[in-house]
């Protein structure tokens, strides 16, 4: 397949993109609490525009000091101390003939007051709190929306001064901005608010004054949501497609150079950063009804992975340019590759949305930066550079396939070491290969596809099928030994009767050595794999109870995905029973008691036992005589998640001397 | 004894007594649900405001205006111009008072009663600090709530949903309400015509309020979609004695008959009231 659009040169305003591969801004806390870009920063942007972003759209850029912060660690152009580091940036982005744009942002309710500790009320088209984190807040007087319209422009004006190549109004995704434009959040009565024209003044002044201060020829893109898909839960007057058609249209009129097609609000923050089970493309036909409406390039996002699809969709012109966020967080290659035709070399983004936690996590404190949960190089770029080649053909064993052993044999293979795979599955992925197989997780399968193409070609000696003991590693006189030998389900045996054979665990069916239908089943533990499995097995014509001991559906996982796996049972009619702890397991029933004592019966033909896993790490002790043998992952210490297998395996691997 | 009459007096022949629910005493809770569940289950133009779910089952030993009776009610809280309030989804009445709670909370309130076929098909059982309650209709246990009162909610953001709830303490909140105006059109097909939405405040004045983990199940029936709300997350409960008073009513809108009626019926009616069998 030849990717003849998205390589081709495009047009924006007076500058012209190498290509159509954009890189969206995302906040991933490589700066530092001044908003300069960092060293770390420009290293970080420096990579996707070498690896092939035609176009790079910086994080959050505030333009106000007092209530527009928004992250501990973001890019500040509110006064003129930062120019002399946005120009470096500009220059190690423009060394590959890449371009970029600074994004203006003011946050508006959706911050917090710790971050803007010269205010005690946050600012709003209206005094609403954000329902999603509520705290204190104002409507900003008429005066002061002018007095930051002058901001947006000052900021424009420093970008400028620094050599980016455009700027970008952040109006979408629920910001300031945006609480002007939506009729759900606006109540103003002033010329600020009541119809769309008045909702959407904010943001043409913004326009019109940056063009007064830079000229109407610097490029300026806007970023809208296409619909904040407010009336999914019942919400009214949220901006619907149609109203960002007239605003895109307003955006042309007056001058804009682009238009960025992202879609919801924060009470919908789903739809902006969307999970796993979201699926490629799925919002892709908003953004092409916009791009009908205007004649200015129009780019969007849409849990794009595949270069074959962004091609596609280009060549169907539904849209102008292909904008991605995480693709190019997973990948910094993802646009070279694909353009060579290297689809199956890009490390896709699973939509696990790990950078979204681990960036949050340092929101209000900094410290830290986002993650990638397979590409640990991502934020560590001036800490890794290539790995080095010196393994001069010695031998290592990896012990299990899962994310940890696929890691660390990729990167011993490039280092060199003479790698052997040893897997008991008939099958690459271990744990990961199961976590992608319930309904619309198939993208958690990325990586397991990519590694085996990896192994593939570095020449790991993979052996599937099996069984590895301390005497055949031996045999093979290992100079180092991984073990990722994973985990296996618990089951305790204090409870009477586990043993049943109306008893199975999620490992069974997801893997589909087990499969019933027409059956009523208990699954017990309400975590990520028993809500998994629970929906898999619904979605099998079963009728599924999901019960747990911990009072949440979830406990302790990523809230965000907690609500898509919340939402996506109820709409398919999974009861959920949180608060119960397991007492007996019956022949058709399971017995369990609640918060109060209470035992509570609940009839059942089958029980799927989700309560974790334990450490498989047998091989430890039987290998501890050997010099370098890394235990790693779920063999290390149980229940980990994907990066704490693969982040590990990586700077074993890497490290190894 | 006044025996009645047919002919009422006409400063008798007021459906207007005082709406107080004296001595109630039960179980209250909160959970957390789904926003898209409990935007399927609200006619508009109410809109959910979060994703909570609260509810009592309670006995109610001196209402002013009928004999004893047992209530049980699940509300979802929504937003209406602005202003956020408890919107109850469906009540379940049983006891000596129950049918004389149901019509006029139904025809003067358009609340959304029904009444379980037996005098025991509300239990409130207080044993220790474990209280448990439970709501069942023609066969089905709809709602069965414990609460170990050890004084503390599952989560403590649960307070929020309670105020200032506690002993000697009064709290008000809104509510809403929707009344459905039923008539027959010229060819006798009875219709609705018209939707009321209504709002109140409904102040409570505690004895007691301890607070407690709960554990929520909830499960529907043919005739009643309690089940239609999932239990994510136990938020909290409570253990309370109080008196309820139900403050005037104030007529603030309308609903289009046409989109709010088929999410207002199946907690008025069942299934084969509803329907006619050919």
């Amino acid at each position: 397949m030849s990717f003849e659009c998205i390589s081709a040169k495009g047009v924006i305003g007076n500058l012209e993109t190498k290509n159509r591969l954009v890189m969206a801004a995302m906040g991933v806390g490589i700066g530092d609490p001044s908003g300069k870009a960092t060293d770390e920063f420009i290293r970080f942007y420096a990579d996707r525009a070498k690896g092939g972003a035609g176009l790079i759209f910086t994080e959050i850029v505030r333009v106000n000091e007092v209530h527009g912060v928004c992250e501990y660690d973001q890019l500040s152009l509110a006064d003129d101390s930062t120019i002399e580091s946005f120009q470096k940036l500009a220059d190690a982005v423009h060394e590959y003939d890449t371009k970029i744009f600074a994004q203006l942002h003011h946050p508006g309710r959706e911050t917090h007051l710790a971050l803007n500790p010269k205010v005690n009320q946050l600012v709003s088209s209206s005094p609403y709190p954000s329902i999603v984190a509520p705290e204190p807040t104002r409507a900003l007087t008429a005066e002061e929306v002018e007095e930051l319209v002058k901001d947006f422009a000052a900021a424009a004006v420093r970008a400028k001064k620094a050599g980016m190549d455009g700027v970008e109004i952040h109006a979408g995704h629920g910001y300031l901005v945006h609480q002007f434009l939506s009729g759900a959040d606006n109540m103003r009565t002033d010329k600020y608010g009541g119809n769309a024209q008045n909702r959407r003044r904010f943001l043409m002044e913004i326009i019109a004054a940056i063009q007064k201060e830079c000229g109407v020829d610097y490029p300026i893109s806007v970023r809208l949501s296409s619909s904040e898909f407010l009336d999914t839960i019942g919400i009214k007057g949220g901006i619907t497609v149609e109203q960002t058609i007239e605003t895109a249209v307003e955006c042309e009129k007056a001058g804009v150079a682009f238009i960025n097609v992202s879609s919801g609000t924060h009470f919908t923050g789903n739809t902006i950063v969307e999970p796993t089970s979201y699926e490629q493309g799925w919002k892709i036909d908003l953004a092409a009804e916009i791009c009908k409406n205007v004649a200015i390039p129009v780019g969007a996002t849409s849990v794009i992975r595949d270069p074959e699809y962004a091609e596609h969709i280009l060549a169907e012109g539904k849209i102008d340019y292909i904008v991605m966020g995480r693709s190019w967080l997973a990948d910094p290659e993802w646009g070279k590759k694909a353009i060579e035709g290297r689809s199956r070399d890009i490390r896709k983004c699973l939509g696990c949305m790990y950078c979204f936690e681990t960036a949050g996590n340092n929101i209000m404190t900094g410290g830290s930066h986002a993650f990638c949960a397979v590409n640990p190089y991502m934020g560590e770029e001036t800490k890794y550079g290539e790995p080095s080649k010196d393994g001069n053909g010695r031998k290592v064993v990896v012990v299990g396939a899962g994310p940890a052993g696929l890691e660390a044999a990729m990167i011993l293979a490039q280092r060199e070491f003479d790698v052997t795979l040893v897997e008991k599955e008939d099958h690459l992925g271990g744990q990961m290969y199961l976590a992608s197989q319930p309904p619309h997780k198939g993208k958690m399968g990325n990586f397991i596809t990519y590694a085996a193409k990896q192994l593939k070609d570095l020449g790991v000696d993979i052996r599937l099928n099996t069984t590895a003991t301390a005497e055949t590693i031996r045999a093979m006189k290992p100079y180092a030994v991984f073990l990722t030998t994973g985990s296996e389900a618990i089951r305790p045996a204090s409870i009477p009767g586990i043993q049943g054979d109306n008893v199975f665990v999620p490992a069974d069916i997801l893997s589909h050595k087990v499969w019933f239908s027409g059956k009523k089943v208990v699954v017990v533990g309400a975590g990520l794999t028993g809500m998994e499995t629970a929906k898999f097995l619904q979605e099998a014509g079963n009728e599924v109870t999901d019960i747990d001991m911990a009072d949440a559906c979830g406990f302790g996982a990523f809230p965000l995905i907690v609500m898509d796996e919340t939402a996506s049972m109820a709409g398919m009619g999974i009861r959920t029973c949180p608060g119960h702890r397991l007492v007996e397991i019956r022949k058709d029933s399971v017995l369990a008691e609640d918060n109060a004592g209470i035992r509570v019966e609940f009839p059942c033909d089958i029980v799927i036992m989700s309560l974790g896993v334990k450490s498989v790490n047998r091989l430890q002790d039987e290998l501890a005589d050997l010099e370098h043998v890394f235990t790693i992952g779920d063999s290390q210490k149980s229940g980990q998640r994907i990066p704490q297998a693969i982040h590990p395996a990586f700077k074993a691997a890497y490290g190894l001397q | 004894m006044k025996k009645a009459v047919f002919n009422l007096p006409k400063t008798e022949a007021i459906l207007n007594p005082i709406s107080i629910m004296g001595a109630e005493s039960g179980v209250y809770f909160t959970f957390m649900s789904d926003m898209g569940a409990i935007a399927k289950a609200l006619p508009e133009p109410l809109e959910p405001a979060f994703p909570l779910v609260s509810g009592y089952i309670v006995n109610i030993d001196k209402p002013a205006f009928t004999l004893p009776y047992r209530e049980a009610m699940l509300g979802v809280y929504v937003k209406y111009k602005g202003e956020i309030g408890l919107f109850p989804l469906s009540f379940l009445l049983c006891g000596p008072g129950a049918e004389m709670a149901t019509l006029p909370g139904r025809e003067k309130y358009g609340l959304p009663k029904k009444m379980c076929e037996n005098e025991d098909c509300i239990k409130i059982m207080k044993e220790g600090d474990v209280v448990r309650a439970t709501a069942a209709r023609k066969g089905v246990m709809l709602a069965d709530v414990s609460v170990k009162l050890d004084g503390a909610y599952n989560n403590p953001g649960c307070a929020a949903a309670y105020g200032n709830a506690g002993p000697g303490q009064k709290s008000g909140g809104l509510s809403y309400y929707m009344h459905p105006l039923i008539e027959p059109d010229e060819k006798g097909v009875p219709v609705f015509s018209k939707v009321n939405i209504y709002t109140n405040v409904a102040e409570y004045t505690y004895r007691t309020w301890v607070p407690g983990k709960a554990t929520i199940r909830l499960q529907s029936s043919e005739d009643d979609p309690w089940g239609e709300l999932p239990v994510f997350e136990n938020m909290g409960g409570a253990y309370s004695e109080n008196d309820l008073e139900m403050k005037e009513l104030v007529k603030v809108g309308e609903a289009d008959p046409e989109t709010a009626i088929p999410k207002l019926l199946s907690t008025r009616f069942d299934k084969l009231g509803l329907i006619r069998e050919v």
